[in-house]
């Protein structure tokens, strides 16, 4: 009886150890996803704080353009109030299409697209899309990772009781209409 | 292979003689198997060793050597990787002279330089960030890396700057570096304009002493904010512990056996040149800043 008794402490305390390192090991992942989270947020704050300065530039050329205007910045107040990382991609998406619009009409301005300050402003613009790419890049592989360890067998038999749900991936919601590209006219 | 395998056996054999001959002789048998398996593994490890270069030599001489086919070559001493052939030995020296002018005047910083023919229709942008990543030009912690790739063919070219120098050097700037080499490249004077491109990242980096991330340099236009620091110091500890198989899946640094996680399968070790000291980057990290163009 007592032998049986130490067996099944030797048993229990492993499987609460083991138990201990799934736990630990969805902590890390989990917050590895809100770091990655919070990258992103950092370089869309990044763009949309470029928006004032490049669209002041632009209307010193081409302050007729109100539509466009209006445009950017109605997306970037979007993308500003969006809670849910699906909600900013899709915000995200909006605004890099009305930007492009923006720049689409700088093509006519001759003397805007060799304003220095311009040139400045798309380098920085360019720039911080990239990073976006790369963030979102980074962040939706580590949101695969986490959602792929939550389902998998012994973390998922923890992973529900304890709160850890399924994230969300760094893009707008399928059907979004900001997926559609920008058409560029002029 | 029977050569070392008969005298292993011999002794076998004799030490088992004394108590029966049939026990003896499988106890030989059991030794020719055990050192057959010995030999055959030995022999499929020495196979395997020259086999993680290969694909990589594959892959370059099937799409034409000097092409970026997704693969990155190990980063070179001097920190110039020409797989075009586009640099003349002089130019190659003066360039491996510039960089490391640069590590000197700089307290560290690691700049490198990889030359293609095309980037078979990979971004320019996705190639440059691989190519930096997997290099980890910088210091650790510090992060002060940057790489110029261009491509000849592509007529495409990219100047990616290290997350701690994108204070000292934002895209602005990086354009700027881009713009003022542009009429080299288009002259196909590939030596000169990389050699420039070392300087200006020089110039620029100097202009902030200290490439930490710890004052708002960013002309004061762009500030990053203490959230942007918060979270790409955060980041950094997310990458540190997941960076072999976290973003992009992609291959994990040279120079980065503390991390615990080399994949065994990964022909670093075999693929870079050995000895010499050569330290390859220092751990340096990568958010995609900088800047490209087309000439």
């Amino acid at each position: 009886m007592k032998k049986h008794g130490t067996i099944l402490l030797v048993v229990l305390a492993a499987l609460a150890l083991g138990g201990c390192n799934l736990y630990n090991g969805l902590v890390d992942k989990s917050e590895g996803v809100d770091k990655a989270w919070s990258d992103i947020n950092a370089m869309l704050q990044r763009r949309a704080d470029l928006v004032p300065n490049l669209v002041n530039t632009v209307k010193g050329y081409a302050s007729h353009e109100k539509e466009v205007f209006e445009n950017v910045a109605e997306a970037r107040s979007k993308l500003a109030g969006a809670k849910t990382p699906a909600e900013a991609a899709e915000a995200d998406a909006a605004l890099s299409g009305a930007l492009g619009r923006l720049l689409a009409i700088a093509e006519a301005y001759p003397e805007l697209k060799a304003n220095e300050n311009f040139l400045k402003l798309q380098d920085e613009l360019a720039g911080t899309e990239n990073r976006i790419a790369v963030s979102r890049k980074d962040y939706n592989a580590m949101v695969k990772d986490y959602n792929a360890s939550i389902r998998r067998l012994p973390a998922s038999l923890i992973a529900g009781p304890l709160g850890f749900e399924k994230k969300d991936y760094f893009e707008p919601p399928a059907g979004s209409a900001v997926q559609i590209a920008p058409t560029v006219a002029f | 292979m029977s050569e070392p395998e008969t005298p292993k056996a011999e002794p076998d054999r004799k030490a088992a003689k004394p108590p029966n001959p049939h026990p003896a002789r499988r106890a030989a048998g059991q030794a020719l198997m055990f050192l057959g398996a010995v030999l055959l593994f030995q022999s499929f490890r020495l196979a395997c060793r020259p086999a993680g270069d290969a694909p990589v030599r594959a892959a370059a001489a099937e799409t034409g050597a000097g092409a970026f086919t997704g693969e990155v070559p190990a980063l070179e001493p001097g920190f110039v990787v020409d797989r075009a052939g586009a640099l003349s030995p002089e130019a190659h020296a003066a360039l491996t002279n510039e960089i490391a002018a640069l590590e000197a005047a700089t307290g560290g910083g690691q700049m490198g330089v990889a030359v293609f023919t095309t980037l078979s229709g990979i971004p320019v942008e996705d190639a440059a960030l691989r190519i930096a990543r997997t290099w980890q030009l910088g210091r650790e912690g510090v992060d002060d890396g940057a790489l110029l790739l261009l491509a000849t063919e592509d007529r495409e070219v990219r100047l990616e700057i290290g997350l701690g120098w994108e204070g000292a050097i934002p895209d602005a700037r990086a354009g700027d570096v881009v713009r003022a080499i542009t009429p080299d490249l288009k002259a196909g004077d590939w030596g000169a304009a990389a050699v420039e491109a070392v300087r200006q990242v020089r110039a620029a980096a100097l202009g902030e002493p200290a490439p930490k991330r710890s004052a708002p340099a960013k002309k004061g236009k762009f500030p990053i904010g203490a959230w942007g620091m918060l979270s790409l110091i955060a980041g950094f500890i997310v990458w540190a512990s997941t960076e072999p198989d976290g973003p992009g899946g992609r291959a994990p640094g040279p120079s980065r056996p503390p991390g615990g996680h080399v994949p065994p399968s990964r022909p670093w070790p075999s693929s870079r040149p050995s000895g010499g000291g050569f330290r390859g980057g220092g751990g340096g990290r990568f958010g995609g800043g900088g800047a490209s163009g087309r000439f």
